[in-house]
């Protein structure tokens, strides 16, 4: 009502408003934490199959769009594998509880 | 021992077959409704009957389903918020409808004699791939160019960006693929083993004891497994949709 009253209250309503703000966007990032061992091998294992298949079949689709055979798949099989290793080693930098590893 | 259980009728395998319930012809494509389409209208059916009707209240202390519903919501907001920032709550939406299909279609599964969707790679890689295509458009709608930054890591020396871009490619077009394949693969595993397990129970009678304990502890691991796989699955959305948004986040 009378101007004089309002502004400590809006400035405390402002303060409280950049806290809460800042609980919101502020958190640090947790992924999954690991449910046990088993769960991170299996993680760890899809993920260097699935790199390695996608690999693979872009070698494959690469050898027959140009006709390169066998070099495509070759080259693309061993970036796969190093792609696969990667995914590993994030997956399980992740997990250890560290940053996700090699800066994203 | 192991011969008994195969020759019954009902092998270890047989759980994932798909019967067609209706025979459906569309354009030359077999349309079927299956029963896998019936598990999963089932599914969202269950999921629409336990948000509407734990939420139906509204009460200011929850009861026990309305707590379900809210620790559910909870669970994915702050998988939402933690890993994609505030500019997420957008998509929490998005994130929150797949948790519920997936962990539905999870625990339907393990009720004996019916049918777990997500067993099946072409379930979960319909899901993945939406999502790794939807991800995909978001970040070039928001980022156009920019958004090819994703594949070169920062601090890397450009002599070495040959070798890293189409790498970091290939583990971008991994992303669907291990997503659907652990969920389809765990789901896949859990259920063979507990059919397995169950087949020796019969196969050996009166020692069948020992395989009966080993289905129950099987089937609670079995559980933990469900809730944690649609959890992960909902994680790792969170997780691209966060690579879309900031390009470079975490």
């Amino acid at each position: 009502m009378t101007g004089e009253r309002e502004p400590p209250d809006l400035r405390n309503l402002g303060d409280r408003l950049r806290q809460a703000r800042g609980r919101i966007e502020g958190t640090p990032t947790d992924p999954e934490r690991p449910p046990n061992q088993m769960g991170l091998a299996l993680r760890v294992v899809t993920e260097m199959a699935a790199a390695l298949f996608v690999g693979g079949m872009l070698g494959y689709g690469i050898d027959s769009w140009l006709g390169t055979r066998p070099w495509g798949l070759l080259a693309l099989l061993v970036l796969g594998a190093a792609a696969g290793m990667r995914g590993a080693f994030r997956e399980a930098r992740r997990a250890s509880g560290g940053d996700d590893g090699g800066g994203g | 021992m192991a011969e008994e259980a195969h020759g019954a009728a009902h092998g270890p395998l047989d759980q994932f077959e798909i019967h067609r319930i209706w025979e459906l012809e569309m354009f030359g494509i077999d349309a079927s409704f299956t029963n896998s389409a019936l598990w999963m209208l089932i599914v969202v059916a269950a999921i629409t009957l336990f948000l509407t009707m734990s939420m139906s209240g509204r009460a200011m202390v929850p009861g026990r389903w309305q707590s379900l519903a809210e620790a559910a919501y909870g669970l994915i907001a702050g998988a939402v918020r933690d890993n994609v920032g505030s500019e997420g709550r957008a998509y929490f939406p998005f994130v929150f409808t797949l948790f519920m299909f997936v962990l539905f279609a999870n625990f339907l599964g393990l009720i004996p004699f019916s049918f777990t969707v997500t067993s099946h790679i072409i379930v979960t890689f319909a899901m993945a791939a939406f999502i790794f295509v939807g991800v995909t458009v978001l970040g070039l709608v928001r980022h156009r160019f920019r958004f090819f930054t994703l594949f070169s890591p920062p601090g890397v020396p450009v002599y070495l960006a040959p070798l890293l871009v189409p790498i970091e490619i290939i583990g971008y077009l991994t992303r669907p693929i291990s997503l659907s394949v652990r969920l389809a693969a765990n789901m896949l595993a859990g259920h063979t083993m507990l059919e397995v397990f169950a087949g020796f129970v019969v196969a050996m009678g009166i020692f069948g004891i020992a395989p009966f304990v080993a289905v129950i502890a099987i089937y609670a691991l079995e559980v933990i497994v469900a809730f944690l796989q649609a959890y992960v699955f909902a994680v790792l959305t969170c997780l691209y949709l966060s690579d879309a948004i900031h390009l470079h986040p975490h």
